[in-house]
């Protein structure tokens, strides 16, 4: 059944977002900022900065149990801050490159964090192996490492299963691993070609893969996105692509249906509370959508969303009947060498 | 300088080779070509050997000054990347750059590029020839020039050669196929060699053995030369002489074999094609060649992933200018030879939607070392956010005078070209930069 | 060929003419005109027809005529002694490789050299003009000079489209005149015109490009570098000849129809001002080089036009594009290329260049002030008599083949130093087709058009009547290195190829000999056969005898790839 997405809130932040997080009663929301730690009240507007990293913010989880927001950063520093007057509780460095992405578990026990440069690794430019763990699992009450586990750099998005019991990690290879949270022990995979990850026109570069995951509701399956295929990566133009895997069995489900995707790199991706269906967006470079609202069981395309800026993050309300869409704008110059504000977050509102 | 160009000849012969390619269908590279500098006449006299060298390390898409040469670290365009001290008090360059950090005595940087420019199309045309064309002559690039001036004429190694790799590249491949010596003529453009470049039947034939390759080449040569002695025919005695080049040339294949080179060294370079051909270069240079210039298509126009891109393509810089400095001069040839990196322009402080900054001509980086340059001189200035040049602004001109100037060419030299608008080999009457040349 | 051939055989044989090999070739010579003329009507489309005949014998006095007597007076003029005729071996050859467009067999060779007939020259030059060769060859010239090189993507295309309006072109023998209208109208009224809207097609909508292919193409002249100024050597081509050829096809549109590739034209637009480097700009008037300006209302600036269907005329086949009352391109055809002055000069001049290796103005194609024709007068009087013939292509080259500068030796004579005089034979690079085709006969007695080495050579040797002879390095290295090269050589070790029949003669000299005969076309010199020897003896002795094959084969490479296989002389 198609839905209609109607914009009810919109407000802009000094620069781009590139994660965030709702809180406890779902007004209040944390956003990740070029520039830093952003609180937004989502109904008024208000925003402050209230804490930074010494690089990029690139993402923001919520422990509602203890109440409790912890970013991750291109410093390699995952931070702790309380909900309730944004005090630091805990800084740790992770990794000795970026926190590409970010994910804490559903009963708020376990927190991962990815990381990886991609360095060249053969004469075509398929990436080098890593020189750290690229995966960390930590007790999210501590701090503690659970568990460093391997991948091949650069590892871009992480998430864990609707039950906490597994965790999976995408490259810009295409390569998903999976493993079981409470061992480390990996269980599972697959390796998808059908994500833009090299291009021979300009370079013999790999970029791409796969920039956000889902679980399905019963975490048997993985739903992944990015971009599909292209000649050439600097333009952008592959398809708007998600692709729904058996990990278990490496064996694709489904994918992004005939005919209704338009072009442009999809690196938001998350599941509806009542988990009939799922939301993607990115950029867009050619069509007339960059976010849109799918059907799990049919893979259709019942909603979109054209924002008019790159999408970084969705988030729904608990109650499903709210998108809330973090972006990045094109920031341009102004004479007096100042930016105008770039960084977007919006509320939609979903109606049948 | 006494080559003219009358608006016909070297220009339509070229023309009229690429036509007959069928360039106006597809862009076949006339750089693949293959006449390299062997057909050149022996004009000894009027050669100097000056025994520089140029190995131009060439960026094409342009790299970002931010995340090389003049980061902007903790501003909102300063990228994710911080900066690191170097080897010279009080400057510092991108985090992706820790090699090159500490050489930056030995290194000549410009930090207040500024050029006009900002397609890439044109922008390659100003940086690789040092002017802006002017139809309908063609200026040679910059390889070309070099090649004529200080090539060594007798040496059976190509004098210019472009190790590039990559078939394709947008507006570089299209450059490609264009005309790459302008008014000095086919003759000195570059061979082309790297990936699936190599020179064409280099190798002897498996199914013959060496003596009857060898002494049927001495057969045929009798028969030639006895049809060139009757007839009189200066065709054949070219087309002899073409063959004469046969046997210095096979001689010379191990120096475009990536394999015979030692392992230590292509693991110090890197694995990436742009390390594995920079050390080619050195060891083109090393074994007589006089220009070689190294590029891999046009990776660096990072208008999409910019950071994602740049993460992985600036550290295998770092390093590769970092080897390649330290290699001269262990062997006593940095003094001679002068490596340039730089693209076509910069990027932009700002940040484009798609993670991406986009082409920058008002103000950005490039590095020099070696052959004339001094080391451990910063040039110029950029405001706090890199938005204009403050301090010294360089452009392409002054740029090539102070390049010719290091090589010991002289760069105001006028072309002779009767009749005709009067070309130097830099334009303007401009000064090289003082600060940058030894003594 | 073979249909004609047929016929004339069955006709000659009625007659019980003389020897049957010879047939052919009488039924062309004069001697047997009248017969001809009588008998050939009849057989209507596949013989050369009987006004094509009378034309043939006149043009050939006329042309040949005015050739030996202008080019005797140069010599005279310039006081050169011009060298010897050429001898029959060399004859062949020669005319082979340029109408042929290879060497000729070892029995074609041979036909010829037992020839005793008087006239033999003149008879074979007919033989081979009526040729399938002669059509294929000509094909091959004219598509790399008007097309420039197919890439191996577009050579498909050209097969398709392309090529078959050419070979109907030089088989039919259409007058010149004719084929450039085809072309430049681009409006076919008949299938076998259909190819000819190639030549603009291909271009594809670049008026630029076309306009820099007409020029050389059918006035001999380069016009590119006046796109930005005056041409400022060549100072009589302005740049408004630049621009305004560009905008004679600029309302031209490629148009896929029912029928194939068409170019539609508007009625409307293809106005602007071209600016020169000095700053100044004008309108891009129709008008060209040494001919008029054509009348066309010019809209006030940035007024818009109207486009409306009362400005065409639907076409002959509803199928094809609508036709625009005022035609840009019609108008060229009729009150620009139609009698310029530069047309069959231009054309004369190519086929010259061909034919003897270098034009009367040289290069063939910058007929400009600054590269003076040799001899105005010859030129004029060539481009005058092909003209008169009706721009009868056969009949000019028949006539520059029949005369005594194309059948000289090609020993420059001592103190003749200017090959513009044409007082020897210039020696000529084969081109990539000539060069394939004529390995394989040599090695195989026989060539596939489509032999991957033709394709191999093309790429390699693109050059097409090139302005000086350069060989490359890179050329040098292909025929050393080539595996395709060697692969050829080896495979001529099978008992009927060259190989293998050298490798099975019993004496060593005679097998030298036959090399010769085969790919040279002459008898080996006693230097000659002892260098050969020298390389070849001790090797046969050495080896054991499955290995002697490849001592030949080493001594094939090297005469194939000496320089008198090389070149045309």
């Amino acid at each position: 059944m198609q839905k209609t997405l109607t914009r009810i809130h919109d407000l802009k932040l000094p620069t781009a977002i590139l994660g965030a997080c709702l809180l406890g009663d779902q007004n209040e929301m944390v956003a990740a900022c070029m520039d830093g730690i952003y609180r937004v009240e989502l109904a008024t507007k208000a925003h402050r900065r209230v804490a930074e990293h010494e690089s990029y913010v690139s993402s923001a989880v919520y422990l509602p149990e203890s109440r409790v927001f912890v970013t991750g950063g291109y410093d390699g520093k995952l931070k702790w801050f309380s909900a309730q007057d944004n005090a630091l509780i805990r800084e740790q460095k992770v990794h000795s490159f970026w926190s590409w992405d970010l994910a804490a578990s559903a009963d708020g026990r376990w927190l991962a964090s990815v990381t990886g440069q991609y360095l060249a690794g053969d004469y075509k430019y398929a990436p080098a192996k890593e020189t750290e763990p690229s995966v960390r699992i930590l007790d999210a009450s501590d701090g503690r490492v659970v568990y460093s586990l391997p991948h091949t750099p650069s590892v871009q998005s992480v998430v864990f299963s609707h039950d906490s019991q597994w965790v999976a990690a995408g490259n810009l290879m295409g390569q998903v691993r999976v493993w079981e949270v409470a061992s480390g022990v990996e269980v599972g995979g697959f390796e998808t070609k059908d994500f833009t990850s090299w291009g021979i026109i300009k370079s013999h570069c790999y970029l791409g893969g796969i920039f956000a995951m889902e679980f399905t509701p019963d975490d048997q399956e993985l739903i992944i996105c990015g971009m599909g295929d292209m000649r050439d990566p600097m333009a952008g133009n592959g398809k708007q692509l998600w692709q729904r895997w058996n990990w278990k069995e490496s064996k694709l489900v489904s994918q992004t249906l005939d005919k209704q995707s338009g072009e442009g790199l999809m690196e938001a991706l998350c599941m509806h509370p009542a988990q009939d269906s799922f939301v993607m967006g990115g950029r867009l470079r050619g069509g007339d959508w960059n976010g849109a609202l799918f059907d799990i069981a049919s893979g259709e395309r019942i909603g979109t969303i054209k924002s008019g800026y790159r999408i970084t993050e969705f988030l729904f309300n608990e109650r499903g009947e709210l998108i809330v869409v973090g972006g990045q704008g094109q920031p341009g110059k102004n004479d007096q060498g100042k930016f105008s504000d770039f960084g977007r977050i919006e509320v939609y509102e979903i109606k049948s | 300088m006494v080559r003219r160009e009358d608006c016909g000849s070297p220009e339509h012969q070229a023309h009229r080779r690429l036509f007959l390619q069928g360039s106006m269908a597809a862009g076949v590279a006339s750089v693949a070509s293959f006449n390299g500098l062997f057909s050149i006449p022996t004009l000894a006299q009027e050669t100097k050997k000056r025994g520089k060298k140029c190995i131009l390390l060439w960026l094409c898409g342009a790299p970002s000054q931010f995340e090389t040469w003049d980061p902007k670290p903790g501003t909102i365009t300063g990228g994710p990347f911080g900066s690191i001290a170097t080897s010279l008090p009080g400057i510092r360059i991108s985090s992706l750059m820790p090699r090159c950090a500490t050489i930056m005595d030995k290194l000549g940087v410009i930090r207040s590029m500024s050029t006009e420019p900002s397609e890439h199309f044109q922008g390659i045309d100003v940086l690789t020839r040092g002017e802006a064309p002017r139809p309908p002559f063609t200026r040679p690039i910059l390889g070309s020039v070099v090649a004529e001036r200080l090539g060594q004429l007798d040496s059976p190694v190509p004098q210019f050669v472009l190790l590039d790799p990559c078939p394709e590249g947008n507006e570089f491949k299209s450059f490609k196929a264009g005309n790459w010596a302008g008014w000095l003529g086919a003759e000195y453009g570059p061979v082309r060699s790297g990936g699936e470049y190599a020179i064409a039947d280099i190798l002897r034939p498996e199914s013959i053995d060496g003596l009857d390759h060898e002494d049927r080449e001495a057969l045929r040569s009798f028969l030639s030369r006895k049809y060139q002695n009757d007839q009189r025919s200066q065709a054949a005695a070219g087309y002899n002489a073409a063959f004469d080049r046969v046997r210095g040339l096979m001689s010379c294949a191990p120096l475009f074999d990536l394999e015979t080179l030692p392992v230590a060294d292509r693991d110090r370079y890197g694995p990436g094609a742009f390390a594995q051909h920079a050390l080619q270069a050195r060891h083109l240079i090393e074994n007589g060649s006089t220009f070689v210039m190294v590029a891999n298509g046009m990776p660096w126009d990072n208008h999409v992933f910019q950071h994602e891109m740049h993460q992985m393509l600036v550290p295998e810089l770092d390093n590769v200018l970092f080897q390649l400095v330290m290699d001269l001069e262990q062997r006593g040839m940095l003094e001679d030879t002068l490596v340039i990196a730089m693209g076509e322009f910069g990027r932009t402080p700002w940040l484009n939607e798609a993670r991406g900054r986009d082409h920058y001509s008002k103000a950005w980086s490039m590095a020099m070392a070696g052959g004339g340059i001094r080391g451990g001189v910063v040039v110029g200035k950029t405001d706090p956010m890199g938005f204009e040049v403050t301090e010294n602004a360089i452009d392409n001109r002054r740029l090539f005078a102070t390049i010719f100037t290091a090589l010991g060419i002289d760069a105001k030299e006028q072309y002779d070209l009767p009749d005709l608008p009067t070309f130097h080999r830099v334009e303007g009457n401009v000064q090289p930069i003082d600060e940058l040349l030894i003594g | 060929m073979k249909n004609r051939d047929c016929l004339v055989l069955a006709l000659c044989k009625s007659l019980a003419l003389g020897p049957v090999r010879l047939l052919p070739v009488r039924l062309l010579t004069v001697r047997w005109l009248t017969v001809c003329l009588l008998l050939v009507v009849d057989f209507g489309q596949g013989c050369l027809d009987a006004q094509e005949a009378v034309n043939s014998a006149s043009i050939v006095s006329g042309i040949t005529a005015q050739i030996d007597q202008r080019i005797a007076l140069g010599y005279s003029k310039a006081s050169i002694v011009p060298a010897e005729n050429c001898t029959d071996e060399q004859f062949i050859r020669r005319l082979y490789l340029d109408i042929a467009g290879r060497i000729p067999t070892l029995g074609e060779r041979e036909s010829f050299l037992l020839d005793h007939s008087g006239s033999k020259r003149l008879e074979w030059i007919d033989r081979l003009l009526a040729s399938e060769d002669y059509v294929e060859n000509f094909v091959d010239t004219f598509d790399a000079l008007l097309m420039g090189r197919a890439t191996r993507g577009k050579i498909g295309e050209r097969k398709s489209h392309w090529r078959p309006y050419l070979e109907d072109v030089f088989r039919s023998n259409r007058p010149w005149d004719q084929v450039a209208r085809e072309i430049l109208l681009a409006r076919p009224q008949s299938p076998e015109q259909s190819g000819a809207v190639w030549f603009l097609y291909e271009r594809n909508d670049n008026a630029q490009a076309i306009a820099e292919a007409v020029a050389p193409a059918f006035f001999g002249i380069r016009i590119d570098c006046a796109q930005c100024h005056d041409h400022m050597i060549a100072t009589e081509i302005h740049q408004e000849h630049y621009w305004g050829l560009v905008a004679f096809f600029n309302r031209s549109k490629n148009t896929k129809t029912s029928t194939g590739p068409r170019l539609s034209e508007s009625a409307i637009g293809g106005f602007s001002d071209f600016a020169n480097i000095y700053g100044s700009s004008y309108p891009n008037l129709l008008t060209f080089y040494e001919s008029k300006t054509i009348d066309e209302p010019r809209p006030e600036k940035d007024a818009k036009q109207e486009d409306s269907e009362d400005l065409y005329v639907p076409a002959v086949d509803p199928a094809d594009p609508r036709v625009p009352k005022f035609s840009r391109r019609e108008k060229f055809v009729e009150e620009i290329l139609n009698g310029h002055p530069r047309f069959a000069k231009a054309f004369v001049n190519r086929i010259w260049a061909m034919l003897m290796g270098r034009g009367i103005v040289h290069p063939y194609d910058q007929m400009d002030s600054v590269h003076p024709p040799s001899d105005a007068e010859l030129l004029d009087g060539l481009a005058r008599e092909f003209v008169d013939s009706g721009h009868n292509i056969r009949g000019l080259v028949r006539g520059i083949l029949a005369s005594r500068p194309y059948q000289l030796g090609s020993l420059r004579p001592e103190g003749a130093e200017d090959p513009s005089r044409f007082a020897w034979a210039l020696e000529r690079p084969l081109t990539a087709e000539q060069l394939g085709r004529s390995l394989q006969i040599a090695l195989f007695q026989k060539a596939d058009e489509d032999h991957a080495c033709i394709g191999d050579l093309r790429d390699r040797m693109p050059e097409v009547l090139p302005e000086t002879v350069v060989t490359d390095v890179g050329d040098a290295l292909y025929l050393t290195n080539n595996p395709r090269v060697q692969q050829m050589i080896l495979e001529a070790s099978r008992q009927d190829a060259l190989v293998g029949r050298l490798a099975s003669r019993e004496e060593l000299r005679d097998a030298i000999d036959e090399m010769f005969l085969a790919i040279l076309g002459r008898s080996a010199e006693e230097s000659e056969t002892q260098a050969v020897l020298d390389f070849v003896q001790p090797r046969l002795a050495n080896r054991p005898v499955a290995e002697r094959v490849s001592v030949w084969q080493s001594a094939v490479w090297a005469v194939l790839t000496s320089a008198e296989f090389r070149f045309n002389h």
